[in-house]
Formats: structure tokens, sequence, C-alpha cells
């Protein structure tokens, strides 16, 4: 129930930035495909709530918990506090936030649209695509924090993301793993430290997180109990994850993860129309905002297709390039992709093809996959690639307590831990 | 009694680990050397070099060794005894961490740099000491913990899927160490996430002062020009950056003054002086007597006038008016 509440909240929440976009750029005809995929986030808001409250009984049980669970549940709130406190007294925001998330949200309270925002960088050739870079979510909070004239510095909104994505983590799992040991992932989780140190940054990658982490439990929860619900809200979190980031296209790992398992084995062939559902969906979210970055200004993107693009990539794997990028990429990754890569061996080693098993097995890595993919194709088109390794282990944070998760799971079969499961 | 077979495998790592803490040696000895005599041998020069990167074959050697040790250690030939190898391998990583991170806290504690002038060692072989100690600690400990572990609960077999599910079982143990180790930062790294969470922008930003005289000394509605976006002036020359603090002001690049008629089209523009007195190149680079001024070091541009028009902290704001 608790993550019907934050799903039914995030989405929500989508669907109120959508609208308030469309109203600050109102009447630009251009962001019209912004209030269609708004309209639709709401239908299946409104569609979702009906199958739950007519599916599910709300019913809260009690938790009881072992010694072990109340420690780590003490040493989760310990982490959200610690991540409060710092933010409490934060009145400056990060560098990317300094020039980019909050300054936009300057610009809309001053009263500047988005599509006017490229003008500004008229005179600054080094940066003319700038302001339209990333997607408006995390400045359309920002705004909307301003507006509302919270008292509290901005980053208060990063540490209640925090806490939500404790909560999504700890209901998420505790069926598989019983509730101790949700509580150890838990901890794990928030207090790891790519994800903690993104709650004290005003940037997209916490909440996108948090958008991507819960729409792959839904979607693995329907794999498993073809609850519909869930893969609606499912759906609807991955896709709108875009207008948090744009660059890496999860929704692309998890509709070819659902489409691949649909084909490999019969009886996942109900996953085939939700994998096309997403990729369909997912690209048309996609079109809403390029359209509007190139219907308002004569932007780059960060990446072009063009012929000569893709095949220099092509020809570099000949030229040890593949190499090279593979050794920073696994540099700029480790420890965590040596994790990745252990808990791949585990569920292969499982050889039981349930939903969850194969499903995860897919999203690790596809989405390894895609990550290294994008970083090899970037690094022939631009000299500064090699900052994309921060980004790219701030971005990929929703793999921690998935991956935790498995481990956590393959451990508890053991006789060392005494999991009583819910 | 320890098979002498299987005293070879703890033998090559130490001889492994020799080699790979022999690097830093080999480096300090080859910059005290340079930096000691006129005269240099070239041969002794060659060989401190290949002294000094001797841990790029090492270090691979010591994974393959330690894989194939562990592969031992679940086979019917490993005793308990050899569990004294494994506590060694665990102690010594452990050793390993602690020097170099007392190492790395000089130089964090000092300035860039300072190890390798002071002592020419070079940080990177540090960060490799660093990698070293944790992968022994971390190797050593899960496997000495699946042996403790396993001691109670498995027979060893040789039955191959098996040795192969306790080593995936060892490997899972291990990514839970790592991700352990992630999970501890937050509190390791306390106090340093305290200050930085309290840090105002003038910590944040170098030159920021620049930036705040520039916000006193103008207009909202004054067209500022900044210098050439670069490591010269990190965070002054990044316009969206300093948009930020100056917004609404129009912002101009100084890329973008090529010829005369595009800078005459501004009629007016502020901007700060930065000299080689305060540390910085000169710029923008002006001569008085010729009545020009440049903005990207390339393009010379004719001005009509100039004038100070803001003195403070030693930060100068001037107005540059151009003729149509």
């Amino acid at each position: 129930m608790t993550n019907f509440i934050i799903g039914t909240l995030l989405l929500m929440m989508m669907a109120i930035e959508k609208l308030s976009f469309v109203i600050i750029e109102y009447p630009i005809y251009f962001s019209v495909p912004t209030l269609i995929s708004a309209v639709v986030l709401i239908f299946a808001i409104v569609y979702g709530l009906k199958l739950y409250l007519k599916d599910s009984s709300i019913s809260i049980k009690k938790i009881s918990l072992s010694r072990a669970g109340w420690f780590f549940l003490f040493l989760t709130i310990i982490i959200i506090g610690m991540s409060f406190i710092l933010n409490f007294n934060r009145w400056t925001v990060g560098w990317d936030a300094v020039a980019l998330y909050d300054a936009r949200a300057k610009f809309l309270y001053s009263g500047l649209t988005f599509s006017k925002m490229s003008d500004l960088s008229n005179y600054d050739p080094q940066n003319s695509y700038y302001y339209l870079l990333y997607p408006p979510f995390t400045s359309l909070v920002h705004y909307h924090w301003m507006l509302l004239s919270i008292k509290l510095p901005v980053g208060v909104y990063y540490s209640i993301n925090l806490l939500l994505l404790s909560l999504i983590v700890f209901n998420g799992f505790n069926k598989k793993i019983g509730n101790n040991l949700s509580l150890v992932l838990a901890f794990l989780s928030i207090s790891s430290i790519s994800i903690f140190s993104s709650s004290i940054l005003e940037y997209t990658n916490l909440p996108f997180t948090i958008y991507i982490l819960l729409g792959i439990i839904f979607i693995g929860d329907y794999l498993e109990n073809r609850t519909v619900w869930k893969l609606i809200y499912g759906i609807s979190l991955i896709v709108c994850s875009q207008w948090i980031r744009f660059q890496e296209p999860i929704w692309l790992g998890v509709a070819i993860a659902m489409i691949v398992m649909a084909i490999t084995y019969k009886k996942f062939r109900h996953t085939l129309i939700p994998g096309v559902v997403v990729l369909l969906f997912g690209f048309f979210e996609r079109y809403s905002w390029s359209s509007f970055i190139s219907a308002s200004s004569s932007t780059n993107t960060i990446v072009n297709f063009n012929l000569i693009n893709i095949i220099e990539p092509i020809l570099g794997i000949f030229t040890g390039s593949l190499f090279s990028i593979g050794l920073f990429f696994v540099d700029s990754w480790a420890p965590l992709i040596f994790v990745y890569i252990i808990s791949v061996a585990v569920i292969i080693n499982r050889r039981t093809a349930n939903a969850h098993n194969v499903f995860y097995l897919l999203i690790n890595s596809l989405i390894i996959m895609i990550y290294f993919g994008g970083l090899y194709f970037v690094s022939f088109q631009s000299i500064w690639w090699d900052k994309l390794g921060d980004s790219l282990v701030r971005s990929s944070a929703f793999l921690i307590p998935i991956n935790a998760m498995i481990l956590l799971s393959e451990l508890s079969k053991t006789k060392f831990i005494n999991v009583k499961k819910r | 009694m320890i098979n002498k077979k299987s005293k070879i495998y703890p033998f090559l790592i130490y001889f492994t680990l020799l080699g790979i803490m022999s690097s830093p040696i080999f480096g300090i000895l080859k910059f005290k050397y340079i930096t000691a005599l006129e005269y240099s041998s070239v041969i002794l020069k060659v060989i401190l070099t290949v002294g000094e990167n001797v841990w790029l074959i090492m270090l691979p050697t010591l994974l393959v060794l330690f894989i194939l040790y562990l592969k031992h250690t679940f086979s019917k030939l490993y005793s308990n005894k050899e569990n004294i190898f494994w506590i060694s391998f665990f102690i010594f990583g452990l050793f390993l961490v602690f020097l170099s991170e007392y190492y790395s806290n000089i130089e964090s504690q000092n300035y860039s740099n300072y190890l390798y002038s002071t002592y020419g060692l070079k940080t990177m072989l540090v960060n490799m000491i660093n990698t070293t100690g944790y992968i022994l600690s971390v190797f050593s400990g899960s496997v000495l913990f699946g042996l403790l572990y396993l001691n109670k609960e498995y027979s060893y077999s040789t039955n191959l899927s098996k040795n192969y599910k306790s080593f995936l079982w060892v490997l899972t143990v291990v990514a839970m160490i790592i991700l352990s180790f992630q999970s501890i930062m937050p509190f390791k790294q306390w106090s340093g996430l305290r200050s930085y969470s309290l840090q105002g922008y003038e910590k944040k930003f170098e030159q920021f002062d620049y930036v705040v005289a520039l916000k006193n000394s103008t207009l909202v509605s004054d067209t500022i020009v900044l210098p050439p976006q670069g490591m010269d002036w990190p965070a002054v020359s990044n316009l969206p950056v300093v948009r930020y603090f100056l917004f609404p002001r129009p912002l101009v690049s100084s890329t973008y003054f090529t010829d005369q008629e595009k800078t005459n089209a501004f009629r007016e523009l502020k901007f700060v002086l930065f000299t080689t007195s305060s540390g910085f190149r000169n710029w923008p680079v002006i001569n008085q007597a010729n009545g020009t001024i440049s903005f990207n070091y390339v393009n010379t541009l004719y001005y009509s006038e100039l004038t100070k028009i803001n003195s403070e902290n030693n930060i100068d704001t001037y107005i540059v008016k151009f003729k149509k």
C-alpha cells in the first residue's frame, strides 16, 4: 500500500509539473506533446487508482522485527536525519544547480519562459544549447518551491526524496526477502555514498532514481503477479522519468527486457504488449521534449545521429578504442560495476527462470550495456566525454538497491541468515 | 604439515606483493637520482623506470594468483593450517590501506603534488597501493569468512559445481563487503560533508568576489562582458554560473567580439579588470595609447571611451564605450 501511495504522489507531481509547463509556455504550440503526455498520465493515475481500490484490500499489517531489524531501522533513520541536517542549513546550491537547475527556476520566477531561455545564450556561442539541455522537471520543482515561499532551503526536497527512497526500497522488497533484510537493504541503499551524496545536491539524480526504481519494482511485480495497476504505474513512472533526465534511455532498456522475455520464454508471452507499450510511450515522451528543444532554438543535442557519428564508433572497435574506453568505464564505475557483474553471475547461477530472475538479469545486463554504449558513442563526438564518468555513477544509482536485493536474497538462502518471510 | 606444493602459492603471492611495493620505492629512488645529480646514467634511469612500472605486470599477476589459490583452497589438498596465509594476506592488505591513506592525508594537508616534490612519491602509485590493499583485505577477508562458515556447514568435495557455488558464494560476500564500504562513507566523510554544506559561494567559486563586485557596481540593465571561458578563470568566465548571480543583466562572452561591427552594436559594456599583479592573466588587453581593447586575445577593437566606475576590495570595474 505504501508504494501505491508513493507512486500516486510521484505521478501526480509529474502531471502537475507538466501542466504548469504547458501553462508557462502557453500559447506555444510545441508544448502540445507535453500536454498530451500529461493528460495520458492523468488517465493512467485515475485508472490505476480504480484498479487498486477494486483489487487490493487496504490493510495495515503489524511489522515485527528482529534485533538486527531494529538496528538497521535505527541506522536508516540516522542516515535520513543526517541528510536533513545537512540540507536544513545549506543555503547555497551545487555547481550544476547554480548553472542550470536552480538558475532556470530563477528565470521562471522572473517571468522568462523555457522557450525564451535559449535567447540568454545569444552572446555566448559556447553554451548555445545549455538551458534546454536538461528537461524541465527539477527546475519546475525549484520554481514552485520559490512560489510557495517555503522558508527552507530547496535541498530539503532532496532529503524528502531520500526518505521516499528508503520507503520504496523497504516496501518494494519486503515480500521477497522479509522485513529485517528489507531494512538492511533500505539502509544499504540510502547510505551508499553515490545515493547519499545526491541527496545533498540539487541535481536530477535522486528524483530520477526514485521514479525509475519504483517503476522497475512495479513492473517486476506485475511480471510475477500480473497486477495490472502496477503495470500501469510502472510504465508511467519509467516513461515520464525522461522528464527528469533525458540522456539515459532506461525506458529503452526496460522495454527491450520485457520484449526479450516475451520472445525467449513462452510463459512470458504476456509481457510483449506491455513492452511495446513502454517503447511507444517512451518514444513519444522523448519526442515531447526533443521537439520542444528543436522548435525553441537551433540547439545541438549531446548525441548526434548521422552517418559519420555511427561509422566512427564501429571502426573504433578495430582500433582499440573499445578497450581503452572499456577501461575508463570500469575505472569510473568501480567498485560498483563489480557488484553488478557478480549479481548477474548470481542470477545466472539460479537456474530458475521465474519472472523476477529473468527480468532483473535482463535489466542489469541491458542497462550496463546502454551506459557503456552511450559512453563509447559520445567519446567519438566530444572532447569532454571523460567528464561523463561521474555522471554515469550518479545517474545509475537505481541499480544499487536492485543488486543489493539480489545479493541479500542469495545470502538469505544459506543458513547464515535466518529469514522469516512476511 | 603443510604440503610443500601448497606453499608455492603463498610464496608467489608474496613475491608479487613485493614487486608491487617496490614500484613506489623505485619511483622515489628515480626522483632522488634525477634531482640529485647533474650527470645521469641512461642505463640506471631505464632500470629505475622499469622498476617504477613493474606494478603493471605484478598487479594482474596477483589477481590471477589469488584466483588460483582460491581454487586450491576449496580443493581436497587444502589443510586448515594454511589459513594462516589468508590471515596474513588480510592483515597485510589492511596495512597497505592504512599506509597509503597516511600518505594521502599528508598530501591533502599540504598542497597538490606535495608528495612528489618532497619525496618523489607519485600519488598515482599511492592510489595503486591503496587499491591493492583493498583487494587484498576484501578478498582475503571474504575467503576467511567463507572458510570459517563453510567449515561448519559443508564438507569439501571435488564436485566441480559445489566448488563453483562456493566460489560464487565468496564473490557474493565480496560484493556485500563492497556495498558495506560504500555505506560506511557518509559516516566517514561526515565532517567534510558538514563543512561543504555550510560553505558559502565565495568558497565554492574562485573569483566569486569579482562576481560580487560586478553585481554591486552595475545596474540590472547593464551589459557585461566576461573573460574567455576556461581554466584561467574557472567560475567567473562561466556565463551560466555568473548569470545565476547577475541575472537579468545580459552577459556577453569574450569569444563573441570577433569584429568591430559586432562590438559597436553594443554601445557600452562593463567588465572587471584582471591583472597579473592579482595573479591572473591580463584581461582585457587594453592599449590606451592606441585606444584599442581585446577581449578574446585575438581580435583588437577600437573603443571611444574607457572609464573606471568602481573600485572595491582591489577589484576595478570599468565601462567601455564604442562609437557606432
